[in-house]
């Protein structure tokens, strides 16, 4: 909560922030898909709604893993003078970072509904699953990376890049019906993907075809790797700090 | 003195990886996930420590020696390599500037920040914080980012959070030295009211003064090692003459020429004793030193005692007094009493010179190192004969 304190507490808007960037956000995808390119197809349905949906949880996905790569060097100066559980840092930096944005995703999901662009049905229940699968796999790529990154003073500029090219082969701005078959396929294999997919199911109260169980185990071996790394290296990570 | 120990060092080691390139940094992780143990340097070798409650240990040593890394070691800061360190209690730790304070923010919202990390309670929080700020004494720049903090206010607001919290073993490094002389004066009252109160002293400092002043003991580390531990006036002035012949040994190397033609000294006993070290039996220290003389006539003996950075303490010479030596096959034997019982504590050489008969010229010389031990806290190289009177009369 600290971290979410620190990152408004500087702006002149203050909490207000948290509650504008999402809209203005919003506003943008608006005007620039809406009104200036008049996109539309016929895979999408709405195509705001559509974007708007798959790109709340790809924002959190990826500023929590990209904060989470930074953190251990970045906060080098405080665990090398105060004793601080490192993890516990780690944990408590990225929860508010994915929150932001998962506050930042009800606000679109509450304007959506008052323009009545979308109605809430009883599946609306399984958003906070979906969620929290989301959050155990960013922690874990954060936590990876945030590790090596202690090594590998690259590594945080290198998941940058990453991230850019993973946007844009996860189906954001395009319905996955658009990729050529073996890139289909290999959707499966990427959570992203896959949560996005869901979330815009869930959300507009469609069926959703896909497999979850690549899914889970994707994330399973990235959490268990994560972790593992994480254990076997933490005493030791101050030496090259 | 008794029960358990608040924090037990045992065999404390801690290697460091050293690694400069990219490439050496992507090899260590290898290593260290493969469970291989640091190759680079080695900070602290088989470190063993009890501190009980009410203690006040001084760590003392060369820029390098380990300090700073035993203290984080200690603070949980740093994990050993090997060895182990036990804590039974609450520690509070001034460790480097800036104690985790948050540049971008103002020292009263840093100072809410560390409350909140140290687990102060909320119900008598605005009070502690109040008198934190009032013990810093920063002024306005309470409400300033602490980015435009000097170093000295940076410490002043660090040791005033932490003398606020009272924790039961409080470790500093070297943060005396930064605040101003007031501030100093201010801290280290606080810190003997602390230890006066029961608290415990884990203080880190170049200052010999100050840790004279604050603890019972010492622990000199050199190289990684505990090379003195014990009563601080002891470790803390061998420690200060090890210093001073250091700087001694670059400015000064003696010359010792001995051509046979010359007046030399053959043998030196110091309490009956030939060893370079002197024993401290008692304050009289008896020598007898043996003169060789390449034309029969009597040479004298000069002697004198200089500190361990090569100030002259005092000297003189056999003629001042008339002394006479002792003469047996060649070698002439001089007899001599010394009182060392005003020198203060600390490391002494005893030099004895042989010189021509008419007392002129010195040609050999022969050292013999000393160590004045002793609690005191005057100041100087003797001790003068001194008196303090009463005031006469009474006081308003």
């Amino acid at each position: 909560m600290d971290e979410l304190r620190q990152r408004f507490a500087d702006g002149v808007l203050g909490a207000f922030w948290v509650l504008l960037a999402p809209l203005l956000q919003l506003a943008v995808f608006y005007f620039v898909f809406v009104e200036l390119f008049r996109s539309r197809a016929a895979e999408t349905g709405n195509y705001l709604v559509f974007l708007a949906i798959g790109f709340w949880p790809w924002m959190a996905f990826s500023e929590t893993v990209l904060r989470g790569t930074a953190l251990f060097v970045e906060k080098a100066g405080l665990t090398q003078k105060v004793r601080v559980s490192k993890i516990g840092m780690f944990m408590g930096v990225t929860l508010a970072s994915f929150l932001l944005h998962a506050v930042g995703f009800l606000m679109v999901l509450s304007v959506l509904l008052f323009s009545a662009e979308i109605s809430v049905s009883i599946q609306w229940l399984l958003l906070p699953l979906i969620w929290l699968v989301l959050y155990v796999f960013a922690v874990s790529v954060g936590l990876f990376f945030s590790v090596v990154n202690v090594f590998v003073r690259d590594t945080a500029k290198v998941v940058g890049l990453v991230m850019t090219l993973w946007f844009f082969v996860t189906p954001i701005f395009y319905p996955v019906s658009a990729l050529p078959s073996i890139a289909l396929q290999l959707q499966a294999y990427n959570p992203l993907s896959i949560v996005v997919e869901l979330n815009r199911g869930i959300v507009r109260a469609e069926i959703v075809d896909v497999a979850l169980y690549p899914m889970f185990v994707v994330v399973t071996v990235c959490a268990t790797l994560a972790a593992g790394l994480y254990r076997r290296v933490s005493r030791r990570l101050e030496e090259f700090l | 003195m008794s029960g358990t120990p608040l924090v037990r060092v045992k065999n404390l080691s801690k290697a460091w990886s050293l690694c400069s390139t990219p490439a050496q940094r992507a090899r260590a992780l290898i290593s260290v996930l493969l469970g291989r143990q640091a190759e680079g340097s080695v900070t602290l070798v088989d470190i063993n420590l009890d501190v009980y409650r009410g203690e006040s240990l001084g760590i003392i040593g060369s820029n390098g020696a380990g300090k700073s890394t035993l203290l984080k070691l200690i603070c949980g800061v740093l994990h050993p390599t090997s060895g182990s360190v036990e804590l039974n209690c609450k520690i509070g730790a001034l460790i480097e500037l800036g104690a985790g304070f948050e540049a971008e923010r103002t020292g009263r919202e840093n100072l809410y920040i560390s409350a909140a990390l140290l687990g102060f309670e909320s119900s008598d929080l605005s009070d502690k914080i109040a008198s934190i700020i009032a013990f810093a004494d920063i002024g306005a720049y309470i409400d300033q980012p602490v980015k435009h903090y000097s170093s000295g206010m940076v410490v002043r607001l660090g040791f005033a959070l932490i003398s606020a919290w009272r924790p039961e073993v409080l470790i500093t490094d070297e943060v005396l030295a930064v605040g101003d002389e007031s501030f100093q004066r201010k801290c280290i009252r606080w810190i003997e009211q602390y230890l006066a109160d029961g608290g415990t002293l884990l203080l880190v400092s170049h200052s010999t003064y100050h840790i004279q002043k604050l603890c019972k003991h010492a622990l000199w580390l050199k190289d990684g090692r505990v090379h003195a531990y014990g009563d601080v006036f002891d470790v803390t002035q061998d420690y200060l003459a090890f210093h001073e012949r250091l700087s001694d040994a670059d400015s000064n190397t003696l010359e010792a020429s001995g051509s046979p033609n010359e007046y030399r000294i053959s043998s030196v006993l110091v309490n009956g004793e030939s060893e370079e070290r002197i024993r401290p039996i008692e304050k009289l220290i008896h020598c007898a030193v043996c003169l060789q003389s390449p034309d029969g006539r009597v040479p004298r003996l000069g002697w004198g005692i200089i500190r361990g950075d090569g100030t002259a303490v005092y000297g003189a010479v056999s003629d001042m007094l008339d002394a006479l030596p002792r003469e047996c096959g060649g070698h002439f034997e001089y007899q001599l009493e010394i009182d060392s019982s005003s020198l203060l504590p600390g490391q002494y050489t005893l030099r004895f010179h042989a010189m021509d008969p008419e007392g002129l010229r010195m040609f050999d010389s022969v050292e013999r190192f000393l160590t004045i031990r002793g609690a005191t806290r005057e100041l100087g190289l003797v001790r003068i004969p001194h008196k303090w009177s009463a005031p006469s009369g009474e006081s308003a």
